[in-house]
C-alpha cells in the first residue's frame, strides 16, 4: 500500500542516515571505488597500512593516534597486532558512527586488519544503537587453511554484535570469469561487484517505498535468529521490451548470489524492485513472480517496491536469508568464552563455485518444472562439483 | 483399393534437422522408402519451437528438393504427412455414447461411427485443438468392454478414445510452413510424433502387454504409453539431447558444437567410457576430460528426464502398463549409457527402436533418429489405404484399420480358393 503523503515528505526530509566504513586493505579498495559513485553517504576507512590508505581520497580516514604506533606498513597478517591497533581507534569509530542509523561495513577476512577491526566496529556500533550490515569477503581457497580458519573465527566474533553478516567467498566471484581473464581485470571486477552490492544495499534503504518499507522488514526477518545472507541484483534498461526478464536473469547470474541452489536454501527473502514511477504494474508483478518462483515454497518473502529517480533503469535486488537452525549465533549478550565453552565452530555452507548459465538456451522461452529451470545444467542446479579435467 | 502405387511424403521437422522421406505404397500395403532429403536447422528451431520461420521454410524447401531428386518422384500435396510436437501437448480420455435404436438392437457400422463421432466431441482447454484421436475400446451397456462390437446386441454403445491435444498455433505454424513452401495442406496430415514412431517400432506383442515409447530428440522428449487397444498416456518434456550437450559444454568449458559431436558421434561408446579419460583435440592442444565426470553430467540430465516422465505419468500407473518395457527412439537412443540408465531407473527391459515394415535401400532408416520419419511414411500409407477403401474416417483410427485389413485378408483368401 502506498504510504501516506505526510510520511513520504518526512522520508524525503529525513532520509536514513547511512555510514559506510571500509576495514583493512580490502575495505579501503572498495571504499575507493564507492567514493567515485554518486552516493552521498558518509564514507570512512580504517586501516593500518599507509600505502593502502594512499589510494583512498574523498572520505574520512581512521587510524590510531601517534602515527600507527610504529605499524605504518600494516599488521603483517597478525590479528593480535590488528586488535591492539583497532582498540586504539574505538573513540574515532564512535565519533564517526554517531548520528547515523545504519552502518554498512566492508572487510576482507583472513588478514590482520579487517578480521580484527570488524568485531570491534560491530561492538562500537551496537553501543551507539546503530544497525549494522557487514559485507565480508572470505579468503581464496588457495590461500590456505590457516587463513580460512582465521576468517571463520573472526566471523564468529563479529556475528555476536553485528545485525547482518553477508559472507562472500572470493572463490565465487572469480568462478564466473573465464580462466584466461587478465588477473588485474579479475581483481577489479571483484572490487566492482562488492561495490555495487554495497551501493544497492544503501540505495534500497533510502528510496521512497510503495508496497512495504525496506529497513523495518529486513530488521524483522533478520533479527529473529542469526542468519547468513546472500545478495544479488540485476539491472536492465527499460527501452528493451523484455526488461523485467533481463533484470531477473542478471539477478540470478549475480556472482554474490552463489547460484540458484543457494537461493532455494533461503528461509526468508527480501525482494526489492527499484524502478521509475512510469513503469507499468504488469512488469513489476511479473518480476516479483519470477523471483518468487525460485524460492522455497514456505520461504517468508517481503516484497518492496521503491521509486528510483533514474527513469531509464529497472533494478531487482534479492537478499536471501538463511536462518541458522542450531541457533548457534543467536542474538544474545553471551560472552565469547561461553560460546567457546560449548566447543562450537562456525562453518560456512559450501557455496557452488560456478554461476548457473543457460548456455544455448539463454534467449529461449521459459522451461520450468517444479520451480526448476530445466535449461540450467542439472549439476549446477544441484550444486554438484564436476571435475573438468585438464 | 489402390489402383496404382501411391507416392507418400513424410516430413519430420525436428530441432536438429528437417528430414523428408518419399516412399511408395502398393495396394497390398507394402511400403518402399525411395529418397531421403535432410537439412540441419542450425538453431532455427529450439526446444521444438520455431524461432526463425523463414529459415525453416528455406530448409524444408531444400530438403523436399533433395528428396525429390533422390527418389525420382513428384510430391503430391495431398500425400504429405508431418509429425507434430511442442510444449503442452497432452492426452485426455474421451467417451462418446449412442443408443441402439434399430429393431434388432444389434450394433452396426452406423452406431459404431456415431459413437466414435461423439467421442470426438471432447471439451479441451481454451486455444487448444485436437491433434489426433486414438480409438481404444467400446463399452456395451455401460459395463462390458469389447474390441469389436459389430453384430453384438446391446441397448447402449460407448466409444472410448484418447484425444491428443495441443495449442492451436502449433499445428497452424506447421501448416504455414508448408503453405510458404508451396504446398497447401487441406487434409488431415499431422500426427503426434510418438504415435508416428509407434507405427514402425512396436510389435503386436508390445501393444498387447504395454510399452513405453520414449522419443528423445534434440530439443524435446516425447513419450507415449501404448497398452492394449489404443494408448494410455503421452506428453512432451522440453528437454532433449541439446540439454545434455549444453550441460557438457558448461561443465567442461567446451564449445557446444564439440559437445554435440560427442553425443551424436560414436565417440562415447560403452567401451570408450571404460577408459579413464576422454581426449579432445582443440586448436592443437589435447584436453583430458575424466570419463567419470562426463558420465555424471550425462547421467544427471538423463535421469532428470526420466524422473519428470515418471512424475507426469505416475509411478504406479507406469509400472502397470509397461509389461514389455521401454523402447527408446530418437537421437537420444544412440547415447551409449542411455539404455543402462533407463534399465536402472525403470527396472524393466529397455531396447532401442528398430524400424519394421519399410523396404528400401536407405540404410539410415535403421537409425532410431529416423524412427518417426519412417513411422510417418507408414501412417501416410495407412491413411491413403483406409481412405480409398472405406472413405468413412480419414484420421488415425486403429480399430477401423484393423477391420479393413481383416476384410482385405479374407477377400484375398476367398479369391485364392
Amino acid at each position: 500500500m502506498k504510504q501516506s503523503e505526510s510520511e513520504n515528505n518526512e522520508k524525503y526530509s529525513n532520509p536514513a542516515k547511512i555510514a559506510i566504513l571500509g576495514l583493512g586493505g580490502a575495505g579501503v579498495k572498495i571504499c575507493a571505488e564507492l567514493v567515485k559513485t554518486a552516493l552521498k553517504f558518509d564514507i570512512a576507512v580504517l586501516d593500518f597500512d599507509e600505502k593502502s590508505l594512499m589510494s583512498f581520497s574523498g572520505g574520512k580516514i581512521i587510524t590510531p593516534k601517534n602515527s600507527f604506533h610504529g605499524y605504518s606498513s600494516g599488521t603483517g597478517g597478525d590479528i593480535i597486532v590488528g586488535e591492539r591497533l583497532s582498540s586504539l581507534c574505538r573513540q574515532k569509530i564512535s565519533e564517526f558512527l554517531n548520528g547515523h542509523e545504519i552502518l554498512i561495513a566492508i572487510a576482507g577476512m583472513g588478514g590482520g586488519s579487517g578480521s580484527a577491526a570488524a568485531p570491534i566496529v560491530a561492538r562500537e556500533a551496537k553501543k551507539c544503537g546503530i544497525q549494522t550490515i557487514f559485507l565480508v569477503t572470505l579468503p581464496f581457497s588457495f590461500e590456505g587453511h590457516k587463513r580460512r580458519i582465521l576468517a571463520e573465527k573472526s566471523i564468529e566474533n563479529l556475528i555476536i554484535d553485528a545485525d547482518i553478516v553477508i559472507p562472500i567467498a572470493n572463490d565465487i566471484l572469480f568462478s564466473s570469469m573465464p580462466a584466461d581473464s587478465p588477473f588485474a581485470e579479475a581483481f577489479l571486477k571483484a572490487d566492482i561487484e562488492i561495490t555495487k552490492a554495497t551501493e544497492e544495499l544503501s540505495k534500497i534503504f533510502t528510496s521512497e517505498n510503495y508496497i512495504s518499507s525496506t529497513l523495518p522488514n529486513l530488521k524483522n526477518i533478520v533479527n529473529r535468529k542469526k542468519t547468513t545472507c546472500i545478495i544479488g541484483y540485476g539491472e536492465s534498461k527499460v527501452e528493451s521490451s523484455d526488461f523485467s526478464v533481463r533484470a531477473v536473469e542478471q539477478l540470478f547470474d549475480s556472482p554474490l548470489l552463489g547460484g540458484l541452489s543457494e537461493v532455494r536454501k533461503s528461509d526468508a527473502a527480501l525482494i526489492v524492485i527499484s524502478a521509475g514511477e512510469k513503469i507499468g504494474i504488469g512488469p513489476i508483478k511479473r518480476t516479483f513472480e519470477r523471483v518468487k518462483i525460485q524460492l522455497k515454497d514456505d520461504a517468508e518473502i517481503v516484497c518492496v517496491l521503491s521509486k528510483s529517480p533514474d527513469e531509464k533503469s529497472f533494478k531487482v535486488t534479492l537478499i536471501g536469508i538463511k536462518y541458522d537452525e542450531t541457533n548457534l549465533f543467536q542474538k544474545t549478550t553471551q560472552k565469547k568464552h561461553l560460546l567457546e565453552k560449548k566447543k562450537t565452530t562456525y562453518t560456512q555452507d559450501e557455496l557452488p563455485l560456478f554461476t548457473p548459465k543457460k548456455g544455448i538456451f539463454t534467449n529461449s522461452s521459459d522451461n520450468f518444472y517444479k520451480n526448476q529451470d530445466l535449461d540450467i545444467p542439472v549439476f549446477q542446479r544441484k550444486g554438484i562439483n564436476i571435475d573438468p579435467g585438464q | 483399393m489402390f489402383k496404382k502405387k501411391e507416392v507418400i511424403t513424410a516430413v519430420d521437422i525436428g530441432t536438429s534437422k528437417i528430414s523428408v522421406l518419399i516412399g511408395e505404397a502398393d495396394p497390398s500395403g507394402n511400403i518402399t522408402a525411395l529418397g531421403l532429403g535432410e537439412r540441419e536447422t542450425n538453431d532455427a528451431i529450439i526446444k521444438g519451437e520455431i524461432r526463425k520461420f523463414e529459415d525453416v521454410v528455406e530448409k524444408l524447401s531444400a530438403a523436399l528438393g533433395d528428396a525429390v531428386v533422390n527418389s525420382d518422384r513428384e510430391i503430391n500435396s495431398e500425400n504429405i504427412f508431418f509429425s507434430v510436437t511442442g510444449k503442452g501437448i497432452k492426452a485426455q480420455e474421451s467417451m462418446g455414447a449412442v443408443t441402439i435404436l434399430n429393431e434388432e438392437r444389434r450394433i452396426t457400422n452406423f452406431e459404431i461411427n456415431e459413437a466414435v463421432k461423439n467421442s470426438k466431441q471432447c471439451s479441451l482447454p481454451p486455444n487448444n485443438i485436437a491433434i489426433n484421436f486414438v480409438l481404444s475400446d467400446f463399452i456395451i451397456d455401460g459395463h462390458k468392454r469389447v474390441e469389436d462390437p459389430k453384430g453384438l446386441s446391446a441397448s447402449k454403445l460407448e466409444s472410448l478414445s484418447f484425444c491428443v491435444y495441443g495449442n492451436a498455433s502449433i499445428v497452424e505454424n506447421y501448416k504455414n510452413i508448408f503453405s510458404d513452401v508451396g504446398y497447401d495442406i487441406k487434409h488431415k496430415a499431422d500426427i503426434f510424433a510418438p504415435l508416428a514412431s509407434s507405427r514402425v517400432c512396436l510389435s503386436e506383442d508390445d501393444l498387447r502387454n504395454g510399452v513405453l515409447l520414449v522419443d528423445m530428440g534434440a530439443g524435446t522428449t516425447e513419450y507415449a504409453i501404448f497398452h492394449g487397444n489404443g494408448f494410455f498416456n503421452c506428453g512432451v518434456i522440453q528437454v532433449g539431447c541439446d540439454h545434455i550437450a549444453n550441460d557438457i559444454s558448461a561443465a567442461f568449458d567446451i564449445h557446444i558444437s564439440e559437445a554435440r559431436k560427442m553425443i551424436v558421434s560414436n565417440l562415447l561408446t560403452e567401451d570408450f567410457l571404460k577408459e579413464q579419460y576422454v581426449i579432445l583435440q582443440r586448436s592443437g592442444i589435447s584436453r583430458r576430460i575424466p570419463t567419470s565426470s562426463l558420465e555424471s553430467v550425462m547421467k544427471l540430465r538423463i535421469n532428470e528426464v526420466f524422473e519428470i516422465l515418471n512424475d507426469s505419468i505416475g509411478e504406479k500407473e507406469l509400472k502397470q502398463h509397461i509389461g514389455n518395457g521401454v523402447i527408446l527412439s530418437g537421437g537420444g537412443a544412440n547415447i551409449a549409457t542411455v539404455i543402462r540408465l533407463a534399465e536402472d531407473f525403470f527396472q524393466t527391459t529397455v531396447r532401442r527402436s528398430g524400424v519394421r515394415s519399410i523396404d528400401g535401400t536407405i540404410s539410415k532408416l535403421k537409425d532410431p533418429r529416423y524412427c518417426c520419419l519412417a513411422g510417418l511414411l507408414k501412417y501416410g500409407s495407412e491413411i491413403k489405404l483406409s481412405g480409398k477403401s472405406s472413405g468413412i474416417i480419414q484420421e488415425v483410427d486403429k480399430w477401423l484399420w484393423k477391420i479393413i485389413t481383416k476384410s482385405w485378408k479374407s477377400l484375398s483368401e476367398a479369391v485364392r480358393i
